[in-house]
């Protein structure tokens, strides 16, 4: 696959997680909506258990608002598309993008851990590729995790740099992910296009990006 | 007549429990369990007539689960709940040993008509 393939992938596999949620979120929210016709019908009209009634509200409110909440975030992922190079908060990208993965996380039973730091500078640069960047970490790290493990995400600024850590925590899994060397090949590019470095340490991968002035 | 015995297997615990009590409603003997572990077990102590399986668990594969639960009892009927399906994936699946597959969100009288269809095999 050549980088614009590896790229349509990853939004892709983007998509799918987002679809897959919102699915989820659907489904509860038509049995809950089934079971509330339901005893309406048994009742004929009077509702016997009116704590159970609202209860079954409060689980459709629920839903979705966790429906809305990754819509918001899927929203502003392909709004960012729109534009290329734009000042942006490193944070929210990566809050953003790990929600977004979120369901990817929870099919392999594992789960997300941020530490971000405060006060980072609005960094300039295309959120695209940095998204793209990070989740071709984020993966690999996944794909060598084995369950009920952490993936950790950090982010710091100094030195006119910003550095955005990922580690893991648990067993890693023998066998690497299939697409290891073709992301890597993706990682590459995208560390370049960002004039960004990558280093891997043991368990532990840095995204190192220089500042830029917006022009 | 004795009731018809479902399990119903999703991670999704509120999904599950809200399917199984709407099946109680329309006459089932319905349960709902959210993983695959407690699925098998329960299968083994307690075999259903139909199983209402999720296909996409956390950490597992849903046909590997179909497979396991027709080891543990051939008799009992296995209906995938997936996201989405096709003809061939279908195929695959009966393969295997599924006797249907529904689409989540699935409409509740599509449902009782697969599990009437699954009891009358059973009784063939």
């Amino acid at each position: 696959m050549n980088s614009r393939d590896l790229q349509l992938a990853f939004i892709g596999r983007i998509l799918s997680c987002y679809t897959h949620e919102v699915n989820n979120y659907l489904a509860i929210i038509k049995e809950t909506g089934g079971l509330m016709k339901d005893i309406v019908r048994i009742k004929k009209g009077k509702i016997a258990d009116e704590k159970q009634f609202f209860g079954l509200i409060d689980g459709v409110e629920e839903q979705i608002g966790r429906a809305t909440a990754i819509t918001d975030y899927l929203n502003r992922f392909a709004h960012r598309m729109e534009k290329g190079v734009t000042t942006v908060s490193i944070n929210d990208l990566i809050d953003e993008l790990l929600a977004l993965m979120g369901r990817l996380a929870y099919r392999k039973r594992l789960t997300f851990r941020k530490e971000l730091g405060s006060g980072l500078p609005e960094a300039v640069l295309d959120p695209n590729l940095f998204h793209y960047l990070l989740f071709c970490i984020l993966d690999s790290r996944m794909c060598d995790l084995d369950r009920n493990g952490v993936v950790c995400v950090g982010s710091s600024f100094s030195d006119g740099c910003y550095r955005i850590k990922v580690c893991t925590e648990g067993a890693r899994i023998a066998a690497p992910g299939a697409s290891e060397s073709e992301q890597s090949a993706g990682r590459h590019e995208a560390a370049s296009a960002l004039d960004a470095t990558v280093s891997e340490t043991g368990g532990e991968s840095v995204i190192t990006i220089p500042v830029k002035q917006s022009n | 007549m004795s009731k018809t015995k479902v399990l119903l297997v999703d991670d999704e615990v509120d999904f599950a429990t809200t399917l199984a009590e709407r099946l109680q409603i329309r006459d089932y003997e319905a349960a709902a369990v959210c993983c695959p572990d407690e699925a098998l077990e329960s299968v083994k102590n307690d075999p259903p007539d139909v199983v209402l399986l999720d296909l996409k668990m956390p950490g597992t594969d849903g046909v590997e689960v179909l497979k396991k639960i027709k080891q543990i009892s051939p008799a009992s009927e296995v209906i995938l709940l997936t996201g989405h399906g096709s003809e061939q994936s279908a195929a695959e699946w009966a393969a295997v040993g599924a006797f249907d597959y529904a689409i989540k969100p699935a409409d509740i009288d599509s449902i009782v008509k697969k599990l009437e269809r699954a009891m009358e095999k059973r009784l063939k």
